[in-house]
């Protein structure tokens, strides 16, 4: 069984040569390390949580620096993962996630702009995306059972900014309350999942 | 594709429709109703705008890709028209509109695409009477606010295209873009068209307005 300690928090440390130091954080990213309670100095201690958060900071040149963190820590050093996955009770999320990456790697920065605007709506429970001719269709899976005009109104507002900064590529939102039995079923390979809650 | 009064006459229809259904057990299409409204609001206030080009129908002016193929679905360059020319308030009611139809008519658009298992339950049950009321009393309004319905059907009656449908064209997309209310331009008179429209223009308007009956104040 694996120490609290060690489990909260996962030690990138091997990896501080090839990657870590390597990225050219952005001072809105260092400041973000810093008011986690990362110390200034590499190699950082980053728990999974943090790289998940990195991955989703607002228009952040080093989006796809963190990106690639997260990749390789799911892909090179899956046993970090589980070690800290069995602890958090979230092993399936976890494999999952990393099916994804290795299946599905190449996130653009348009996706991680849109899965970042959406993702302090409590009711979002997932965002999955796929192209169709030009259009980026984008489908926001909601926890709400009952359909809300005040929450549709707050996802507008969002989608509102979203479709004003991007027309390249066209973006198609749709909006799916929890009408469906479980998400899992949702696994068809060209539907990439972005934020999942 | 339908010219100004046609679609006006649909949009009231689906509209009258809505505000039937409001009372009756089926908010769905209640729903459904404010949102085809909607479509013909909009459509009458691009053909009274742009009477005399592509323009004056939506599907008309659908950009086209290197292949000739349409860039936007219909509802989807409807939509982005509304968001170019008109107030965010009117997008968002506009866009819950459309998000609620869909979800009455077929839960959502993608359910084979992405496979989804639903729940055996029929869409009007995720609807309940607060949200027909609120596509009927709040979202429709906002749009028909924001697209000047009114003056809109004010200045068709005054049959300035008739004369000059050039000289038509422009008075009208400036006062439409300009003034709420027939009332407020009435009201304001010639010193406040001046702000917008040139002395020929302001004639020319003045001219109509006579024709059919009515002054500046």
């Amino acid at each position: 069984m694996v120490e609290e300690s060690t489990a909260t928090a996962l030690t990138a440390y091997s990896l501080q040569d090839r990657t870590l130091r390597a990225v050219p954080f952005e001072k809105a990213t260092l400041n973000y390390l810093e008011n986690i309670g990362c110390p200034k100095e590499r190699p950082f201690s980053l728990s999974l949580q943090v790289l998940r958060e990195l991955l989703l900071l607002t228009r952040e040149p080093s989006l796809y620096s963190a990106w690639s963190i997260y990749s390789t820590v799911l892909t090179e050093h899956p046993e970090m993962i589980v070690v800290e996955a069995i602890t958090a009770g979230r092993v399936f999320t976890i494999i999952y996630d990393l099916f994804q990456v290795w299946k599905e790697p190449k996130i653009s920065e348009t996706e991680l702009i849109i899965a970042n605007a959406f993702k302090d709506i409590d009711e979002v429970t997932a965002i999955y995306t796929q192209r169709y001719r030009q259009e980026l269709q984008v489908i926001v899976l909601l926890s709400i059972e009952r359909y809300d005009d005040d929450l549709m109104y707050k996802l507008l507002n969002i989608e509102y900014d979203l479709q004003k900064e991007n027309r390249d590529p066209l973006l198609a939102f749709s909006y799916i309350p929890r009408v469906y039995i479980d998400k899992r079923d949702i696994l068809h390979p060209n539907a990439l999942l972005i934020f999942e809650r | 594709m339908a010219e100004f009064f046609v679609h006006l006459s649909q949009a009231r229809h689906n509209e009258s429709l809505a505000e039937y259904l409001l009372d009756k057990p089926y908010y769905d299409w209640a729903i459904t109703a404010c949102f085809y409204s909607a479509i013909h609001y909009f459509e009458a206030r691009l053909f009274i705008e742009y009477t005399q080009n592509d323009k004056k129908h939506s599907e008309t002016s659908i950009p086209l890709d290197d292949k000739g193929e349409w860039i936007y679905t219909p509802h989807r360059w409807r939509e982005r028209l509304v968001h170019n020319h008109f107030s965010r308030s009117t997008w968002i009611s506009f866009r819950n509109l459309r998000e609620a139809s869909e979800l009455a008519r077929y839960l959502s658009y993608y359910p084979k695409r992405l496979k989804v298992v639903f729940k055996e339950i029929p869409s009007y049950e995720i609807f309940q009477p607060k949200n027909a009321q609120h596509s009927v009393n709040k979202d429709l309004q906002i749009m028909k606010k924001d697209l000047r319905v009114e003056l809109g059907e004010f200045l068709h009656g005054l049959e300035m295209e008739k004369s000059d449908w050039l000289k038509a064209s422009l008075v009208i997309h400036k006062l439409l873009d300009n003034f709420s209310s027939k009332e407020e331009i009435l009201q304001q008179g010639k010193a406040a068209l001046r702000q917008f429209l040139s002395r020929g223009e302001i004639d020319f308007f003045e001219q109509h307005l006579r024709s059919k009956g009515y002054e500046f104040k």
